[in-house]
């Protein structure tokens, strides 16, 4: 089997969380030697035009997380979802689709939406898994479509041409070079105000959603801790999800670390350092994996395969 | 020296003072247009212990359907399960056809044109205020919200998202690739008179193709979206298209997380034994959400795949009777 994925010969890429999920799922699941993951990020070998994709023959392939999740336990391999009840069987599957769901917007927030880490990380990380020029066209498109995910849950952003409109309507002329700096660092400055308060917004909504929602499931279902573990048992699909989703969200690797100085003070220091070095296990095991480079002409991702 | 422009002084006077009162407009209707209007509104019937407020509200809904001759049901899951939720919090039965006279200032269901609203998406909610004539205007997410906050139990809450989402998904599906244009026009469209079926056919593929826009759906399943969105002619390339990988890989995908949570909602109701989620003795959020695609599936959808599911699941066919029981007795 060939596990097609986000990133490069060097790192599987965070922007994509399904992407490290399955191949989590995979290394927990399926014995090394009989599954090879490739880090192609090339969204056309998907079906659905979405990685995740797992190669099983040259006819047959399964995109996306849940569903290869279910293909390799109606295969007959380890399942990590088989010690599950009943009722903690549907409420696994109900945290798939609310982290697909609702997570999956905040990560949106963070990684396309924050001005921070977009032009500090997010724009500049497609250049190493794309080659020229999708790498330029790529970010713009997810960013749209991020954009169109987070307006769901009242999550905007402002971008230079909003707030230079606004500004012309204020400052009409512009008569000289220093006028002119004067006014871009208005705007930039603007755009830092902005951004802080939608951050402000992105944090409200983690905390009314995310972290008050999990912990009360928590409690409910009997168990102590916050937001991870949710079931007393070993891990499960759901959870290795949403452990997946969090290792994007808490990633060092972003410049702007506002949620995760906020999720710091939001929950016990055990329970924050409990999943964190979940992550840390999780991650230890992606050295084991077997890669493969992506053929160039049938697998990387460039302009003429996009064709 | 005066000017011939200027107004004469009394005269600008007498002017100055009107209008003393300002009447709002008054919307003038005709036989023809009231007959109209009662025939697509269905009143809640009122109970010993309704609540008796200044407030009356109106839900606009695609189409309805008649269930066990007599009770009249929406034909779209969502709309049915806010007009099932209503009246159970506000201790009203739901509508009947038997019923002669309309009163419009009742609670009520209201067949209406989507595009009647600024979405284009149905359930709308409208609420007047008898004090004050002010009015005000929900759609579904608003109305959704107000439900679930009312939910107490974060178990409820998670597992209603494989109803609002997995099942919602497969429907839709169902109903886009599954059904006849005529049974989508009978859940979606409103016809009167054989002008209106005419229109209908014109207009079905402008009502799918809003449709599928509501709760997320065109997030979740870009591919079918992409088909059926703006154009009639796009609309009709779906067809050709519709056994193109990437639809039928989401239809697939769908289809199986469908079946999965089907059968984990089920378990859910087997094992408790209870007649209702947790035990309760009135229908949860998540009873009613359930049961409104059951009783959509099994009047408008029969012989579907959707249907089929839902027929292997005889306890939750009861499940949605005992719903309905509570909404009508």
């Amino acid at each position: 089997m060939e596990l097609h994925v986000w990133g490069n010969h060097l790192e599987f890429a965070i922007i994509d969380p399904e992407s490290i999920a399955t191949i989590w799922y995979l290394t927990e699941t399926v014995p090394t030697s009989e599954f090879t993951v490739i880090p192609s990020s090339n969204n056309n070998l998907a079906k659905t035009g979405r990685l995740p994709t797992l190669v099983i023959s040259q006819n047959q392939s399964i995109d996306g997380y849940i569903s290869i999740v279910r293909y390799l336990s109606l295969k007959g391999y380890k399942s990590l979802d088989e010690k599950l009840n009943q009722e903690e069987r549907a409420i696994n599957q109900s945290l798939i689709t609310f982290i697909k769901n609702e997570v999956s917007k905040i990560v949106d927030y963070s990684l396309y939406l924050n001005k921070k880490n977009y032009e500090n990380y997010t724009r500049a990380i497609f250049g190493k898994y794309l080659a020229f020029p999708l790498q330029y066209n790529t970010p713009i498109l997810f960013k749209s479509k991020a954009k169109a995910r987070c307006e769901l849950i009242g999550l905007t952003i402002d971008d230079n041409v909003d707030i230079e409109s606004d500004m012309l309507n204020q400052i009409p002329t512009i008569s000289s070079k220093i006028q002119k700096l004067k006014r871009e660092q208005m705007i930039e400055y603007k755009l830092l105000i902005k951004n802080s308060k939608n951050n402000m917004k992105c944090l409200n909504y983690l905390q009314l959603n995310f972290i008050e929602f999990l912990n009360k499931l928590i409690r409910e279902l009997g168990h102590k801790g916050e937001i991870y573990p949710i079931f007393n048992q070993e891990m499960t699909s759901g959870e290795l999800l949403l452990l997946s989703y969090l290792n994007t969200l808490l990633s060092p690797q972003l410049p702007d670390q506002f949620i995760s100085n906020y999720l710091k003070v939001s929950i016990k220091e055990e329970n924050y350092n409990t999943i964190i070095s979940k992550i840390e296990e999780l991650n230890s095991n992606l050295l084991k994996v077997i890669k493969r480079q992506p053929k160039l002409w049938k697998e990387s991702a460039n302009i003429f395969n996009s064709f | 020296m005066s000017s011939i422009f200027k107004v004469p002084t009394p005269v600008k006077d007498l002017f100055d003072k009107f209008p003393l009162v300002e009447y709002p407009a008054t919307q003038q209707l005709t036989s023809d247009e009231k007959d109209s209007i009662k025939s697509r509104t269905f009143n809640y019937i009122n109970t010993p212990s309704s609540i008796k407020s200044q407030y009356s509200f109106k839900l606009g809904v695609y189409n309805t359907f008649l269930y066990d001759d007599n009770l009249v049901l929406s034909s779209d899951p969502l709309c049915l399960s806010l007009q099932i939720s209503l009246a159970l919090n506000n201790n009203l039965k739901l509508s009947k056809s038997s019923t002669d006279i309309i009163d419009l200032k009742k609670n009520s269901i209201y067949i209406l044109n989507e595009n009647a609203t600024p979405e284009g998406i149905l359930p709308i909610y409208i609420e007047e205020n008898a004090k004050n004539n002010k009015t005000l205007v929900k759609n579904y997410e608003s109305v959704n919200e107000s439900l679930m906050l009312k939910v107490n139990s974060n178990k409820e809450l998670i597992l209603i998202n494989l109803v609002d989402f997995i099942i919602y998904d497969y429907y839709i599906i169902s109903v886009l690739f599954q059904t006849s244009k005529e049974t989508q026009s009978l859940i979606y469209q409103f016809e009167s008179s054989q002008q209106d079926k005419f229109l209908n056919k014109l207009h079905l593929s402008q009502s799918l193709s809003n449709l599928i826009k509501r709760n997320g759906f065109t997030i979740r399943y870009p591919n079918i979206s992409t088909h059926f969105s703006f154009s009639s002619k796009l609309y009709i390339s779906s067809f050709l298209q519709s056994s193109s990988q990437a639809i039928n890989h989401e239809i697939i995908q769908a289809y199986e997380s469908f079946k999965e949570a089907l059968e984990n909602l089920f378990n859910i109701y087997d094992k408790s034994g209870f007649i209702f989620f947790n035990n309760n003795e009135i229908p949860n959020l998540i009873d009613v959400k359930l049961s409104s695609y059951i009783l959509v599936s099994g009047k408008l959808l029969k012989g579907s795949n959707f249907d089929k599911e839902f027929l292997k699941y005889p306890k939750l066919q009861k499940l949605s009777r005992d719903v309905l029981r509570n909404a009508t007795e």
